[in-house]
């Protein structure tokens, strides 16, 4: 392997739009060792072989052509800022945050007593104030149902398959008495068979097909829904960019009124809660990261309606996202048939991942609890 | 570029955006329904662009006024003459 370099020029030249094409790179291409934008024109380093280097400048020539075209360069609001401002913050060593495979991170002590309470908390707020119904989203999502809910067309890249050996009992009985090499994945993937289940990579997606069910035999809108998700990132792994991590979450169904009332409503909830807990964090309009030909344009439609509101906090890697706001419009509620008095719904969706949200808290407080504030102390039971 | 050739051709690219819906023939003046949401207007405006090659920026997205023949050329016309 070799190093190249591809040299594009930015004929658009938005200060977004570097960082849009910075993101679509680093998302989707393992072999780019950097990329910096010198008066107009982008230098991407790349390693490849010398016969497919060419293919490549190709291939990545035009993915960034396709998303130049469709890009939209918006103003990024600011909704809210933090009271708090942290000047310096720590590097996170927790020795109870172990990683067991890339991207996989097991909390052993008091890192997992954390975790679950600030868990539970987080479920107590959404039901108190918004009187939801609680959903525990299993691991496993329907491969069919996944293509429904529109997730291969935005993020094919991040989703976990799953495999089961082939239902053969001779095939079985070689594994199990040690007949068959099993080392490599290569070898096994010629005895196992795709199942019909991909791991979920989004909570509240096992919600929507089921919602009609929900709001008739419930009688709720809301549901705070909770459980992991696995998005597959290849080489991005970190203890911020994992494999696996937690979510939760509230969805909520409704007019589209009322559902940017619900979102108003869950914004002011946690910028009193984190102001009270003297974190550095702030909420502001932005996007998705999307994949494919129509990249750029699903990123300007979702900032021109205003459909993603990230709340962001601060960390020794800089601001990272916790957390967001998202108003879907009826995206879903078309999709699954979701109406209430023959009005088709729309949907929104408020989630925070809480391992980041723990990272955050971990670096702007330092890992000795005693020095935490006391009321962040005081609701995740650590007195 | 004078008015009557800008209406033109917006009326071409409302035709050809049309077509990719399968929406053929539809009333070039208000195309509410060709434009059902905000991903359809993204496609809308790459179309448009291409054709006068020019950048529709925000300030004149927030105008809301895109499903209007007449609005869209006026857009258009203001773009280009700042041009």
């Amino acid at each position: 392997m070799d190093t190249y370099i591809l040299k594009y020029e930015l004929k658009k030249r938005y200060e977004g739009l570097y960082r849009e094409i910075e993101k679509l790179i680093g998302f989707y291409y393992d072999n780019i060792l950097s990329m910096e934008l010198v008066d107009g024109m982008l230098n991407v380093t790349f390693t490849a072989n010398e016969e497919n280097q060419e293919q490549f400048k190709h291939d990545i020539g035009s993915e960034i052509d396709k998303f130049v075209k469709g890009y939209k360069e918006f103003d990024t609001d600011i909704m809210v800022e933090s009271k708090q401002k942290k000047e310096v913050c720590s590097e996170v060593n927790d020795l109870n945050y172990i990683e067991v495979a890339n991207g996989v991170r097991c909390k052993v002590g008091q890192r997992a007593v954390i975790e679950d309470n600030l868990s539970n908390f987080i479920i107590q707020l959404f039901e108190n104030n918004m009187s939801s119904c609680r959903f525990i989203a299993p691991s496993m999502i329907d491969y069919k149902m996944l293509i429904k809910l529109g997730y291969f067309t935005k993020f094919p890249n991040l989703v976990n398959f799953i495999k089961n050996f082939k239902k053969d009992p001779t095939l079985i009985r070689k594994i199990s008495k040690g007949e068959l090499n099993i080392e490599s994945p290569e070898i096994v993937d010629s005895y196992t068979d795709l199942s019909k289940k991909v791991l979920n990579p989004v909570t509240c997606y096992q919600v929507y097909p089921l919602a009609n069910q929900l709001i008739q035999s419930t009688g709720k809108s809301n549901f705070t829904v909770t459980g992991n998700v696995y998005r597959f990132e290849s080489y991005n792994m970190s203890s911020t960019r994992l494999n696996e991590f937690k979510i939760i979450e509230q969805v909520h169904f409704g007019t589209k009124e009322e559902v940017i009332q619900i979102r108003n409503k869950e914004i002011e909830l946690f910028t009193n809660l984190f102001n009270e807990w003297e974190l550095d964090f702030k909420i502001e309009t932005s996007s998705d990261v999307f994949y494919g030909d129509e990249a750029a344009l699903l990123i300007s439609a979702q900032k021109y309606e205003n459909g993603k509101f990230e709340i962001s906090m601060n960390s020794d890697k800089g601001y990272m996202s916790v957390g967001s706001f998202n108003l879907h419009n009826q995206y879903f509620t078309e999709r699954f048939h979701i109406y209430k008095e023959n009005e088709l719904l729309t949907s929104g969706c408020c989630g925070f991942g809480i391992e980041r949200l723990i990272y955050c808290i971990f670096s702007q407080h330092g890992e000795d609890i005693k020095h935490w504030p006391e009321k962040l102390k005081k609701d995740l039971f650590l007195i | 570029m004078d008015k009557q050739t800008i209406e033109q051709k917006v009326e071409i690219v409302i035709e050809e955006f049309a077509s990719t819906k399968g929406m053929e023939g539809v009333n070039p003046i208000n195309f509410d329904e060709l434009i059902a949401n905000s991903l359809d207007l993204m496609r809308f405006l790459v179309l448009l662009e291409e054709q006068f090659d020019i950048y529709i920026s925000q300030e004149y997205l927030l105008m809301n006024e895109f499903s209007n023949k007449q609005t869209v050329v006026d857009i258009v016309s203001s773009i280009m003459n700042k041009n």
